[in-house]
């Protein structure tokens, strides 16, 4: 059986970083020489997607996707979202504007999402080169959004990081506790 | 290592008792005092480490060489003294990660004698698990609370948590503020009557918790 947990977010905010630090196998990756804007921030981006995987046992393989950051290729964000169990999404705290940035991507996905069950976390990157915002910020803004999504700081270098991200995604996909009675 | 004493009385009759520690044992009252304060106050354990809190900013810097026994430490063995400005260290840190830090290690496993277990509580918001000791069972812990406000005393043992590492996590979320009590009920109302039936969006999915399990202990070994 395969099944996909998506990681979106921004340009630069560490979804192919943190893929790579649990995926199983090499990261296949489609990256192309950046030309625009990001050109400043990075030499390649990813085009259409990051693909690593998570043996879990002999007939299981979770597929951990990276969406492309850049919002003119969302309309990859719609094909890789169907059939995706989740989405953690990476907000990098070092761009201008994060917070308007975290409403974006968790809105986008979570009505991706949504319909089918889909959760999300959202794990906040390069807080060490930032500090105007801290974890509360986000929280607020999850909160005013009217999500419940666990949020995290992660350095998408950090494989113990991108665990905890992942196991709080399981915990919130995993319908079993929420909905027993008690006895 | 700070003394729990288990607690028998109406609430917890003979048989029954769990251990319980106060904050006024250990390092945690000097924290939550020093959190008070609008200066910076410098809390140092000898031999361990030094903290300074500064109440007004909700901040906190750390110089830390043994976590254990500088945050397991007894009130008494800390030596606090205010300053005038903050150290001039690099990263500070959200005042709540300390209080939870020092409830969670100085727990010892015990349950903070204001923590009542058949409170019904809500998770506010998730601690920042990535920075913070915690055990891995907390995580399904967390989502149960955050969707769905519980008593502790129903929640553990429905997950399948052990007393101590539940007791360590309600007494850490109280004092970092993660929690957030939702109706107040003693042990013979049955807190967890409140239980209501999941809503529809919620037995959504996957419905088999064995598949979930399967991937909570792959990543968990990750």
């Amino acid at each position: 059986m395969l099944y996909k947990i998506l990681f979106a977010g921004p340009v630069g905010a560490g979804k192919t970083t943190a893929i790579a630090s649990v995926s199983d196998s090499e990261v296949v990756q489609t990256d192309a020489r950046a030309t625009d804007e990001v050109a400043a921030r990075k030499d390649q981006t990813t085009v259409a997607m990051d693909y690593g995987t998570l043996e879990v046992d002999d007939s299981l393989t979770i597929q951990l996707v990276g969406t492309p950051g850049q919002q003119r290729f969302d309309f990859m964000w719609d094909i890789l979202s169907r059939g995706a169990l989740g989405v953690v999404v990476l907000v990098d705290n070092a761009r201008p504007d994060p917070l308007a940035d975290l409403q974006f991507y968790m809105s986008n996905f979570h009505r991706l999402l949504e319909p089918r069950g889909g959760k999300g976390v959202i794990g906040v990157t390069r807080c060490d080169l930032d500090r105007r915002f801290g974890l509360d910020d986000y929280r607020h803004c999850i909160r005013e959004s009217g999500y419940r999504w666990p949020v995290f700081e992660v350095d998408a270098r950090k494989r113990i990081d991108v665990k905890v991200a992942l196991l709080a995604l399981t915990a919130e996909l995993n319908p079993q506790p929420h909905r027993r009675r008690a006895a | 290592m700070v003394k729990a004493i288990p607690i028998e009385d109406k609430e917890n009759p003979p048989g029954t008792g769990f251990a319980r520690f106060d904050a006024r044992d250990c390092l945690l009252h000097a924290v939550k005092a020093a959190a008070r304060i609008a200066s910076t106050v410098r809390l140092e354990v000898p031999g361990s480490g030094r903290v300074w809190v500064n109440g007004q900013k909700q901040k906190f810097w750390a110089e830390v060489s043994h976590p254990e026994s500088f945050h397991c430490a007894k009130s008494s063995e800390a030596e606090i003294r205010t300053e005038a400005s903050p150290p001039e260290l690099d990263e500070d840190r959200p005042l709540e990660e300390l209080l939870w830090t020092t409830a969670y290690l100085g727990s010892g496993g015990a349950l903070l004698n204001t923590c009542q277990l058949y409170d019904v509580v809500e998770l506010r918001h998730w601690p920042n698990f990535t920075r913070l000791p915690h055990a891995q069972s907390l995580l399904p812990l967390c989502s149960l609370l955050a969707h769905r406000p519980t008593s502790m005393s129903f929640a553990y043992r429905m997950l399948r948590i052990r007393p101590d590492e539940a007791f360590r996590f309600f007494s850490a979320a109280t004092v970092a503020g993660h929690l957030r009590i939702v109706s107040s009920q003693s042990r013979h109302e049955r807190a967890d009557a409140v239980d209501t039936p999941a809503s529809k969006s919620e037995t959504n999915g996957r419905d088999t918790g064995a598949f979930w399990q399967r991937l909570f202990k792959r990543i968990s070994g990750l």
